[in-house]
């Protein structure tokens, strides 16, 4: 897989306790360590830089001015997620003019992916990438934001309810409900006869 | 993990299970041979397993938004802001856990001294009726004799702190003097006297104090007090300070000093608390004052004026009834009383 940025042995919980206790060279390491990855979310909610570095910046001097009183997350990339989350939300809010207090604010956002550019040699690999990015971009928000966090960032049901705060049986249902969604779409484009075709080629399952 | 639940997997099945997404985005050793030997068992999901897969393979394909362009110039506006945050704030912060422990301590241990202070330092509370006159002897020995109708309070334990007590009415204060070197006085050696906006600290002296509808006067019949008082034309929260000498005499009224005169005879101060009623170039006014404050007599003056009439000269008498028919007779007005209701009119 190419162009991926998200490093999966997130162990900063040494640095955390460090910056925590003032140390700025533990500061400036988490920024520099999640800098990217926090872009790249952010991203996904608005195509706006400007509100994304607001956010980064926001969510940074919140971090050294409250560094006594945070405590000690699990994940400190999923912590800095949730909070950049919260924060763009408020920001994409406050810039809209017009808010329907009909809706819950939660349900207005936007969530986007792009997928890659770079021209797929496979046939069959770009039909499939083709297929998904039809399927996807159709779906709701917060479907797309779970199979984001899912397939893209690699969490499980407990940490995509915790930064989308949502309970967990929730994001397990909306996860449900979004593959079955995908199915289907998957299905009708008879992708699956396909794919059927291809497997009898039969995969080396550890190849990637 | 268990191999037997895969059996029956369909394809959002494998999508939705942590395990499978896990293996698929970044195997272990372990997770490539769990798999391995799922498709083993049921050959029949390989399919469903090489579908989901790609599928998140195929969805993992994507652009992504570093910014790294711009990492630096953010970064330095995170250090601009921060600088521009005032300083000892984030002391504070960084002290918060200490402080936190330090007010439970201080919290726990102020409990534990206000109970202490609950028990050992009571307060005693005096105060007299109309007419009587009481002499009341202070844990130092001091003595102090309260008018009628006032009241006198202290706490009952005077050792190691300054002496104090709070007065409301009239009261005459001989003070013991502790002080042996004028040149240091301690902390312990200083007596205050606190009456509404007025406070007099004392060495040792007496002097005589009549603290009256948010009005106190202050006379001094031997020895140096200090007066500290609030002054209305002055900024709000500090206090004013007047030092008085023998003989001096001080009347402060609505937030201000009124009035502060030398008294040729101070002594005459003292004269009610041998109950007599003494009064010097007094108006009818003021001696009604006394009636009604210290005796508990309803005045009435038909006619205004008559409160500005004044009695030249001193009146030394013993008792009401002498100073109702030395009014009478001086002032030539009527005056008819009935139980405690005075009525004075024009003759």
């Amino acid at each position: 897989m190419s162009k991926s940025i998200v490093s999966f042995n997130d162990d900063n919980t040494a640095i955390w306790l460090e910056f925590k206790a003032g140390d700025w060279d533990a500061y400036t390491k988490l920024y520099n360590d999640y800098f990217k990855m926090l872009n790249n979310y952010g991203y996904k909610f608005t195509r706006d830089v400007n509100v994304i570095e607001d956010a980064v910046h926001d969510l940074f001097i919140k971090l050294w001015t409250n560094r006594a009183t945070l405590g000690n997350p699990v994940s400190v990339k999923n912590y800095l997620y949730k909070s950049l989350r919260n924060i763009i939300f408020r920001k994409l809010q406050s810039q809209s003019r017009f808010v329907d207090l009909e809706d819950n604010p939660d349900y207005n956002f936007s969530f986007e992916i792009s997928f890659d550019h770079q021209i797929i040699a496979n046939e069959e690999a770009r039909e499939l990438q083709f297929k998904l990015r039809t399927v996807i971009k159709d779906l709701p928000a917060r479907q797309q934001e779970i199979i984001f966090l899912r397939f893209y960032e690699g969490l499980g049901y407990e940490e995509i309810a915790d930064i989308m705060e949502i309970n967990t049986s929730s994001a397990y249902k909306l996860i449900y409900k979004a593959f079955s969604n995908l199915q289907t779409a998957l299905k009708t484009s008879k992708l699956v006869i396909f794919l059927s075709l291809y497997s009898c080629l039969s995969i080396n399952l550890h190849t990637k | 993990m268990e191999i037997a639940k895969y059996h029956t997997y369909t394809l959002p099945d494998f999508l939705n299970d942590d395990d499978f997404a896990r293996f698929v985005i970044d195997p272990s050793e372990t997770d490539i041979n769990f798999w391995r030997s799922v498709v083993l068992a049921y050959p029949a999901q390989q399919e469903a397993i090489d579908e989901a897969s790609k599928i998140i393979l195929a969805y993992r394909k994507q652009d992504a938004f570093t910014n790294e362009a711009n990492q630096q110039k953010v970064w330095e506006n995170i250090g601009a802001t921060l600088r521009a945050l005032p300083a000892p704030k984030q002391k504070i912060f960084r002290l918060n856990l200490f402080i936190r422990v330090a007010a439970m301590l201080i919290l726990i241990s102020s409990v534990g001294i206000a109970l202490w202070l609950f028990k050992h330092n009571r307060k005693t509370d005096i105060s007299t009726g109309f007419g009587e006159v009481l002499t009341v002897t202070l844990p130092d020995n001091s003595i102090v004799v309260l008018n009628g109708n006032s009241k006198l309070s202290y706490v009952n334990n005077w050792d190691n702190k300054p002496r104090e007590v709070w007065i409301s009415g009239e009261g005459f204060f001989n003070v013991r003097h502790l002080n042996k070197n004028p040149a240091f006085v301690k902390a312990t050696e200083r007596f205050i006297v606190h009456c509404d906006d007025v406070s007099i600290e004392v060495l040792g002296t007496s002097f005589n104090v009549r603290s009256r509808h948010n009005k106190t006067d202050v006379g001094l019949i031997s020895g140096k007090i200090r007066l500290e008082y609030v002054d209305k034309d002055k900024p709000s929260g500090t206090k004013q300070m007047l030092v008085m000498k023998k003989g001096d005499y001080v009347e402060y009224a609505q937030k201000h000093v009124v009035e502060q005169k030398k008294l040729a005879v101070p002594e005459k101060l003292t004269g009610w608390t041998s109950h007599q009623l003494l009064f010097s170039n007094a108006t009818l006014a003021q001696i009604c004052e006394v009636l009604t404050d210290d005796y508990g007599y309803h005045v009435d003056i038909a006619n205004p004026k008559l409160k500005d009439l004044k009695i030249e000269g001193d009146i030394s008498v013993s008792n009401v009834d002498e100073l109702l028919e030395t009014i009478t007779t001086t002032l030539s007005v009527k005056v008819t009383y009935a139980d405690k209701n005075i009525t004075i009119t024009e003759n």
